[in-house]
């Protein structure tokens, strides 16, 4: 039962019938999709045995329920490119383990959540926006209306209602790399900084959000 | 929203203000945390406010590139597209990113390099071809299901690995099977393309990088226990691997950035830590 898949014949790790299934699953949400399997598709050794490396495609017109709302939506990575010479970066290098002990010691600061207030949309949701999924509603015709905030729409900055503190999740990493980049004209030794995390809490309240329109879609 | 039921469609989730703000949030978290990291070690980084904070005065790194592993996006045509640890081509504003296993770094596979010049830049959109990239390396449970293939995995325990060892438990020698140090040298030897640069520099840098390097690639013998049952198998990016992605579509002359580690903290390392204290 490949119906709804497409490249599973090229992925370079031979898929098994779970992650097969899976995919399957994942497409006969809804008629009018189309899930594509890339070639680096595999089931990942995690308990949840997560399938990673696909893309699907679902009409805009289809129902919300279509849409695999993953719990670590939006997880990525971020790189920046540090204003470091290259004396400097020779010198953390020499003093590697002083490195090693003040990025721990700064990581482990953020790490530490006691006192410190979440990002959460509930709590953090800006002031103004234009459109919201929240409030939402449908007139007797079932055309769905957007509240609009007329003195803010379209023009005003977007800003937090609320302070949260930045958060490393779980999977995430943030370390220091460096990369010499050669070109004809010069050299040159290049620090960089790199993160991979998500905002775990406001990234479940979406999820929880997203299946509660779905449960609703479903009563109806 | 509960008046809206079987109305609301993908477009509407994909276009409303809870998932646009999550998107921008997690970005900016991304951001904060790389600023606070580098303003607690004394590291130089370009900064910005965030414009969208409460607080006016809180400050951001600002991104050189950024990759998502999960992504949702509105398409041309009416279509609302998932992704999942891939990453469109297109889409790309300065390279794509893969991240590797965490003792063999994080790559950036260039765009177009056409009128860009500056060091470090990676190049942007591709056009507007649709390749996907990969955005990590492929995880495998157990290698020896591979063994027929032309696969080649990189494993360790990751505690194992010198320059991760930030909050790790003490290493278990009998847990990985390091490579002999003339092996890394050589390997080390064949990343630097040293023409042209000062000998006396290249040879700190060498000596500095073959004290701290990790041991990588891992060689492991397929001996029956030899392997941790918690070790990590990351598909190493080999000849075959790319030689694969280019028959694929990708445009292997645009080239990638390799960067190395120096030191990183693993939030699993901080979970075992918690843990055992």
């Amino acid at each position: 039962m490949t119906d709804f898949l497409e490249g599973s014949d090229s992925v370079l790790i031979p898929l098994g019938q779970h992650p097969l299934n899976t995919l399957n699953d994942i497409g006969r949400t809804h008629s009018g999709s189309v899930v594509r399997v890339s070639p680096f598709c595999h089931e990942h050794p995690n308990n949840q045995r997560e399938v990673r490396g696909w893309v699907m495609d679902v009409p805009s017109d289809a129902p919300a329920h279509a849409l695999p709302i993953s719990f670590n939506l939006f997880d990525g990575v971020t790189v920046v490119r540090l204003e470091m010479t290259e004396p400097e970066v020779f010198q953390l290098m020499q003093n590697m383990d002083d490195m090693k002990r003040r990025l721990s010691s700064a990581v482990d600061d953020i790490m530490t959540l006691d006192g410190k207030k979440r990002a959460t949309w509930a709590r953090c949701r800006p002031s103004a926006f234009p459109q919201s999924l929240e409030r939402a509603s449908r007139d007797n015709e079932g055309v769905v209306h957007f509240l609009r905030d007329d003195d803010s729409a379209g023009s005003s900055p977007i800003i937090d209602s609320e302070e949260w503190a930045p958060e490393l999740s779980p999977d995430g990493f943030i370390g220091l790399y460096h990369h010499w980049h050669r070109s004809p004209m010069s050299s040159r030794l290049c620090m960089y900084a790199v993160c991979q995390s998500y905002l775990p809490k406001a990234c479940l309240e979406f999820a929880d959000l997203a299946h509660q329109v779905l449960d609703l879609a479903h009563q109806v | 929203m509960g008046q809206v039921g079987a109305s609301c469609t993908a477009g509407c989730v994909c276009l409303s203000e809870e998932l646009q703000w999550l998107r921008s949030a997690c970005s900016r978290n991304r951001c904060r945390l790389i600023f606070n990291v580098c303003k607690a070690m004394g590291l130089r980084v370009p900064t910005m406010l965030d414009y969208n904070a409460c607080e006016r005065q809180t400050r951001m790194a600002i991104a050189t590139t950024e990759t998502l592993h999960h992504d949702l996006l509105a398409q041309r045509r009416d279509t609302v597209r998932v992704l999942n640890y891939c990453s469109e081509t297109r889409r790309a504003f300065n390279g794509s990113i893969c991240v590797m296993a965490p003792w063999d770094g994080v790559w950036i596979f260039h765009g177009c390099m056409q009128g860009v010049d500056q060091c470090g830049d990676f190049g942007a959109a591709s056009g507007n071809d649709h390749l996907l990239m990969p955005t990590a390396s492929p995880q495998v449970k157990d290698r020896s299901t591979f063994l027929r293939t032309q696969l080649t995995f990189s494993v360790a325990d990751p505690g194992q690995c010198s320059s991760m060892q930030i909050w790790a438990t003490e290493p278990r020698p009998s847990h990985v099977v390091l490579v002999q140090k003339a092996v890394v040298n050589r390997d080390n030897d064949e990343t630097v393309n040293t023409d042209g640069l000062d000998a006396d520099v290249i040879e700190a840098f060498r000596s500095i990088m073959f004290q701290q390097a990790c041991p990588q690639p891992f060689f492991v013998p397929d001996i029956p226990g030899a392997i941790p049952k918690q070790a990590h198998h990351h598909l190493i990016f080999d000849e075959f691997v790319l030689e694969s992605m280019t028959k694929r579509g990708w445009p292997r002359t645009q080239g990638m950035t390799m960067l190395t580690p120096m030191a990183c903290a693993l939030y699993d390392h901080w979970k075992n830590k918690a843990d055992s204290s």
